[in-house]
């Protein structure tokens, strides 16, 4: 199974602009709601499409 | 009053539309100081379409069982001409050149919108605290929320202001005002109700829908506001039929899920007990009563999180730059879904897929299902956590819990009241239906509905 991922790091990388204290409050949500996702996320099976439908003709809603 | 007894009473002229809008505008200016329902009222414009629709009336036409009925839409609505703020300093300025879909087909019906409801910031928490406009407050205790982000439709059909606010719903925005201010409130499956012209939170979560005093109203609602809309990607062509339930109340051959797993496991005891009762009252209408085991909720609202965080950050993200114009706690959460990895958004919508096909199984058991609508009554302004199952929960995390993964699933979901709670507060049932399903919900609906007398 992938690691868990660390959002503080995370914070620093990809948002580089948050204050400090702001990636802090972000991350701790997040943390929490990675331990029930990641081993979701690692046990779909290869062939499972996306939710949405692309619409190929739109007009048609087909 | 409720919309069928405005209509009668308009049908028997003991009462014209315009003395029913002078009534409802005389409500908003008695409560609206206590509960901050309303972020603009608009009384010229209410009265004239009530003189039009009093005129129409006298020449022997009625558009529907709304025509001449005041109603309200939550600021989230585009109205051509009119202020729409979404709750947000954003958009404090900001007047539409186009009405939504559902002021459209509300006005085509013949109602009469006299204002525009208050709410949770971009309808992004269950609070209606909000930071720029003021909290909107509970009518049963104004120390408490409303719930939201429909907060202020909630809190304007509870205390009577009007007998219809329409809401919107990405996590359960509608169902928890209803179930915290005592009202009924319906999220329609995905695709039945247009989405043009809502201000987007979640373009694959969001559904719109009403909050009414009775489930017989709420029908009438959805009567008017279903239908297909070009505008819309996600709009069904399925038929909309009759959504009116039988006078009879009788629920015979009706198979009513009860779930084991998940959904009575942390509830108050006084909500318990009152859904409980629903549940015998149903079965005493002759409804067969079923226990089921449902999908991992838990699971299934944490897949809802991820696509709510993700697709709110990418709607809103040319805005966060200038972080001083949000809230806090929206900005933690536009915060959190800045960081979520592309990866995260797509294996959440795969396991949505699987989830739907998972849940679908459970309507090979049950015909509708009945939960609790929120495992607690109102909590307090300010209170950031809840005492629920012998321990604290974060208020939000618990309002949401009975009602997030149905947005996920995309399935229909109606609150109906269920009773008081010993500190009179309102409790609330939830019955979900399959894919539109919305006609056995409101016969399931009003067979068990126990409206709430609010006395201001």
């Amino acid at each position: 199974m992938a690691p868990m991922r660390d959002w503080k790091l995370a914070a620093k990388a990809f948002a580089p602009d948050l204050p400090e204290e702001a990636a802090l409050r972000a991350a701790a949500p997040l943390d929490a709601l990675e331990s029930v996702f990641r081993p979701l996320a690692e046990g779909i099976p290869l062939e499972t499409e996306m939710a949405p439908v692309m619409l190929v003709h739109p007009e048609r809603g087909e | 009053m409720t919309i069928l007894e405005s209509a009668r009473l308009q049908e028997e002229k003991r009462v014209s539309s315009v003395e029913l809008t002078r009534q409802s505008l005389a409500a908003i200016a008695r409560w609206n100081p206590s509960f901050n329902a309303f972020l603009t009222v608009m009384e010229e414009a209410a009265l004239a379409k009530a003189r039009a629709m009093d005129a129409e009336r006298a020449a022997g036409k009625v558009r529907s069982p709304l025509h001449g009925v005041p109603v309200a839409v939550k600021d989230v609505f585009c109205t051509k001409g009119v202020r729409t703020t979404c709750g947000s300093l954003l958009f404090k300025d900001h007047v539409p050149a186009h009405d939504a879909a559902v002021v459209e087909r509300l006005e085509a019906a013949g109602a009469v919108i006299v204002g525009k409801t208050g709410m949770h910031e971009l309808a992004y928490g269950v609070t209606s605290n909000n930071p720029h406009f003021g909290a909107v407050r509970n009518p049963w205790d104004p120390q408490r929320i409303p719930g939201g982000s429909s907060g202020g439709s909630g809190a304007a059909v509870a205390s009577g202001m009007v007998a219809m606010a329409m809401g919107s719903d990405t996590g359960g925005s509608i169902r928890i005002p209803a179930a915290y201010c005592g009202t009924v409130g319906i999220k329609p499956t995905t695709g039945r109700v247009s989405r043009y012209g809502v201000m987007p939170l979640d373009f694959t979560l969001d559904h719109m829908g009403p909050l009414t005093q009775t489930v017989r109203d709420a029908a009438v609602c959805l009567q008017v506001l279903a239908g297909y809309d070009p505008r819309d990607d996600s709009s069904s062509r399925e038929p909309v039929p009759a959504y009116m339930p039988p006078e009879d109340h009788s629920l015979a051959g009706v198979r009513i899920g009860v779930p084991e797993n998940f959904y009575f496991d942390r509830v108050d005891p006084e909500v318990a007990t009152a859904v409980q009762r629903c549940i015998t009252q149903a079965q005493s209408l002759g409804a067969r009563i079923v226990a089921v085991r449902v999908p991992d909720i838990a699971a299934l609202n944490a897949v809802g999180r991820v696509i709510l965080l993700a697709e709110a950050s990418a709607a809103l993200s040319p805005y966060l730059a200038d972080r001083s114009r949000f809230g806090s706690d929206v900005l933690a959460l536009f915060d959190q879904g800045r960081l979520l990895a592309a990866t995260d958004y797509v294996n959440a919508q795969r396991l949505r897929r699987i989830f739907q096909a998972e849940f679908a199984k459970v309507w090979k058991q049950a015909d509708c299902l009945i939960t609790p609508c929120a495992p607690v009554v109102a909590p307090l302004i300010g209170q950031t956590e809840v005492d629920v199952g012998g321990g604290k929960e974060d208020t939000r995390l618990a309002s949401t819990r009975m009602v997030r993964g149905i947005n996920v699933l995309g399935l229909p979901a109606l609150a109906v009241p269920c009773g008081l709670s010993s500190g009179r507060l309102p409790m609330s049932a939830q019955i979900i239906g399959p894919p539109f399903g919305e006609a056995l919900l409101f016969r399931a609906g009003a067979a068990i509905e126990q409206p709430l007398a609010w006395v201001g």
